[in-house]
């Protein structure tokens, strides 16, 4: 009971402790207008090649894809930021779990994800003049949650890099690219080559792109139990994956001594 | 008897960066090298050294954030490579500076932080965080952001958030850098009070007169090489014999300072030069011989503020270690 | 013959520099290719012609965009962040020098980038790339990388005075690609937005190589987009003059340059 309670308090403390630099202007540019950017220029390419063929679809998949920023960057920076106020050997030294601490740390940035995406949508619904039924969205809202919550996973699982590696802003961008191509959020699944496909089919927010243009395109409610149920799990392997890499990455960063290094 | 509660045994620990475009040349830097040395409970004991001399590095290790490349440590019989998760409930550190706080939390929500990460049971979690802000003066301002803070604020902060765990040891490094001496001087009340209520404190410092007021025994480390120890009056009894002179001279010539470093009554002398006034401190077992040679072979020159006095620690080390310390 | 020589020099300096930075090498090398990879799954098997002007160039362009000027722009931050921008301002070689010199190491890094992605597409996806009037397009490209370089350099004086310009620098990615049409035609995008993209040199630097590489070449088209391209780097460059001596007067006078 108690170690809920801390669990909790932390997942709050730490935002307000690693985020609260934020001003509302550079809020603004970072969490707004730039994800919301990228969904104009998407959904615009889209609407000319394919001619306003689908365009719910791609444009509710952009919007999906819009969390990247959170569950890539957003969860790299719970690690990056500790080690910018020059905390991070403080609380990489404290008794806690360690797992669990990043853990509580991700949530705030699936749910900040989320909100991304929803705001996206909005804004994607308002420009282009699309509709979506209530039923629609209240899928979408469970279908998203569990897919971004997969993306994390995977971001989590870069993030533990950065205890022992430096540099991973490198690596952290090719994987938002990475998701950005393999996901299809832009383009007909079978367009990929098949060893394309194979990868997209091990990356988070596949599946939950597939089910939203599935949704919103044909109206096909057929494959939500099962493509959620597989995106779920995925996130669970990558939640599993990076509790191994954090226990090896702490042991990595106190050998060869660069927790600090940036 | 008290018994020992850190024991160092023959750690090495080095760094290895690369070099050139394609990361091919490494360079290795030993920060240390087969040290050893234990410290018993209850104690103040101080590591001194100039920058570089190996004190951070040790303190990370003892402190379970490095692992030594080889040797042996023990702190309250574990350890701290392998059973960090033991260890970490009873230990605490602080390091100086003033990055190790969130600045956008309050001083009572970074406490509450890391009272959370410390797993301190929310019985006692509020009054022992009311207490320690009492404790480091800073009851007033609990709920304001430490980006107000000053330095000394920040650093009594930091002493509580030490605490929280009401470790068994504490350990410091260089935890007076940069404050001024008001609060410097609060700092080394409280680490005494600390002591006498039983905390073991292990402490890194290059500030001499600190490590002679605080500590019950100090060890020399330079370049990563321990080079003694022991308890600070037996190291100055070692050069009592030696008196220290000091003096400035104001007009003379480079020829001039170097006769007087060549005299060989003189075991060491520091020259530091400021515009066209040289200060000297020469350590001698005659300065009934240097004090009159300086004065024939400076007599063109003004020579002020003449004083004959017993050696500091910091005589001591840089006799026994051979550089200055700051 | 002296500022030529610091100007090589500085240029090899900062070929150095950039390219030791794995962002850099992230956003000349790789990121161009996802973006091409992206466009040619979206056109897929549409005409040749569309696939060159829009994704060939499209994606060449982005990669001349993101190293020329982006990173020369975000340079400057850089020093500012380092404390080194009050240093360089006041060493002997002129400012202006260094910064043409960051510019021009960023344009050949930038053009080694544009070839790379021209490459993979070939090999790869097996997209023709037919010049039809190769030296016109020569010519055109020095044209481009010319009005992309004075285009940088009134970026980069305008981040050096404002640091509110400076936040918008990073999130002008995507905006400039979809206002300067680099992956469909901006007679796409509504009147008023159109309005914005003809004041901006990139939306006519790749119109210009869109047309020099026309199947059916139309002078007119060339002619149009050469004016327009010289018009606003003329605009650009007096823009760019009146700024340096605006941030001359800030660094001397009122000594505001290093805060960051």
């Amino acid at each position: 009971m108690e170690a809920t309670g801390r669990f909790i308090r932390h997942s709050f403390l730490s935002y307000k402790a690693l985020f609260g630099w934020l001003d509302p202007k550079v809020y603004l540019f970072v969490m707004v207008l730039s994800p919301l950017s990228q969904l104009i220029f998407f959904s615009t390419l889209v609407n000319y090649v394919y001619k306003g063929e689908n365009l719910s679809g791609y444009v509710a998949a952009n919007a999906l894809l819009l969390c990247v920023l959170n569950s890539v960057f957003g969860i790299m920076s719970v690690i990056t930021s500790d080690r910018r106020t020059g905390t991070l050997h403080l609380v990489m030294c404290t008794p806690t779990n360690k797992f669990s601490l990043f853990l509580s740390r991700s949530i705030a940035h699936v749910l900040n994800g989320l909100f991304t995406a929803i705001l996206g949508l909005l804004f994607g619904i308002l420009l282009f003049d699309l509709s979506i039924t209530l039923k629609e969205s209240l899928i979408l809202l469970l279908i998203w949650l569990c897919s971004i919550f997969s993306a994390c996973g995977l971001g989590l699982i870069v993030a533990s890099f950065c205890l022992w590696s430096p540099s991973m802003h490198l690596w952290s961008n090719m994987l938002a690219s990475l998701l950005l191509l393999v996901s299809g959020a832009n383009y007909p699944i079978a367009r990929m080559p098949d060893w394309l496909q194979l990868v997209g089919q091990f990356t988070p927010l596949t599946r939950g792109v597939q089910l939203t243009k599935d949704i919103l395109n044909e109206g096909n409610y057929s494959n939500v139990l099962f493509l959620l149920g597989e995106e779920l799990l995925l996130g669970c392997i990558f939640f599993a994956i990076s509790l191994s890499l954090l226990k090896f990455a702490e042991y990595q960063s106190r050998l060869k001594g660069t927790m600090e290094l940036d | 008897m008290n018994h020992t509660v850190i024991k160092v045994s023959n750690v090495s620990r080095s760094y290895i960066t690369e070099l050139g475009l394609f990361k091919k040349e490494k360079k290795r830097v030993d920060a240390l090298n087969d040290v050893s040395f234990s410290v018993k409970k209850g104690e103040i004991f101080g590591l001194l050294g100039p920058n570089g001399a190996g004190k951070t590095t040790m303190i990370k290790i003892l402190s379970t954030m490095l692992i030594p490349h080889s040797g042996s440590v023990s702190i309250l019989g574990l350890d701290p490579a392998k059973e960090f998760n033991l260890l970490r409930p009873k230990i605490n550190f602080i390091l100086g500076g003033e990055r190790n706080l969130y600045w956008r939390l309050t001083a009572y929500d970074n406490l509450s932080y890391f009272a959370d990460l410390y797993k301190i049971p929310s019985t006692c979690k509020k009054k022992r965080i009311k207490d320690l802000l009492t404790l480091v003066g800073l009851e007033e301002v609990a709920q304001q952001k430490v980006e107000t803070f000053s330095k000394g604020m920040k650093q009594r902060l930091q002493i509580a958030r030490g605490l929280l765990n009401n470790p068994e040891i504490l350990f410091l490094d260089e935890p007076s850098i940069g404050l001024d001496p008001v609060s410097a001087r609060q700092l080394r009340n409280l680490l005494r009070k600390l002591n006498n209520q039983g905390t073991t404190i292990l402490l890194t410092t290059h500030y001499m007169y600190e490590a002679d007021e605080l500590c019950d025994r100090i060890a020399f480390i330079n370049k990563g090489n321990l080079i003694e120890i022991d308890t600070p009056s037996n190291l100055k009894k070692k050069i009592d014999d030696l008196s220290i002179i000091q003096c400035s001279v104001i007009g003379a010539s480079e020829p001039q300072i170097e006769t007087i470093k060549k005299l060989q009554s003189i075991q060491h002398i520091q020259v530091n030069q400021q515009d066209f006034t040289y200060s000297l401190r020469i350590q001698t077992n005659e300065p009934q011989l240097v004090v009159p040679f300086i004065y024939d072979s400076m007599k063109n020159s003004i020579i002020t503020d003449l004083t004959i006095s017993n050696p500091t620690l910091e005589d001591v080390y840089v006799k026994t270690v051979g550089v200055n310390v700051s | 013959m002296k500022i030529a020589k610091s100007l090589h020099h500085t240029m090899l300096v900062h070929m150095k520099l950039s390219i030791a930075r794995p962002m850099f090498k992230y956003i000349i090398w790789i990121m161009p290719l996802f973006f091409s990879t992206i466009a040619i799954f979206v056109y897929g098997t549409d005409s040749e012609q569309t696939l060159l002007h829009y994704v060939v160039l499209g994606s060449g362009f982005m990669a001349l965009w993101s190293s020329i000027v982006f990173s020369s722009a975000s340079d400057v931050n850089r020093e500012r962040y380092y404390g080194t921008l009050e240093i360089l301002f006041i060493s002997p070689v002129p400012f202006a020098i260094t910064l043409i010199g960051k510019i021009l190491a960023n344009t050949v890094w930038g053009l080694i980038s544009l070839i790379l992605t021209f490459i993979y597409l070939k090999i790869v996806f097996q997209i023709e790339i037919v010049l039809y009037h190769p030296w016109l397009f020569g010519l055109a490209l020095l044209l481009v990388l010319l009005t992309l370089s004075v285009f940088a350099f009134f970026l980069a004086l305008g981040f050096t005075l404002s640091r509110q310009a400076e936040a918008l620098m990073n999130f002008i990615e995507y905006p400039i690609y979809l206002v300067c049409g680099f992956m469909f035609p901006i007679t796409y995008l509504p009147e008023w937005v159109q309005g914005v993209s003809y004041i901006l040199p990139p939306t006519w630097a790749i119109q210009l190589l869109r047309d020099v590489t026309a199947q059916n070449l139309s002078f007119q088209s060339v002619v149009l987009s050469c004016t327009a391209i010289l018009l606003l780097t003329i605009v650009y460059v007096i823009i760019g003059i009146y700024c340096y001596r605006l941030m001359d007067k800030k660094a001397r006078i009122s000594g505001k340059l290093g805060v960051y």
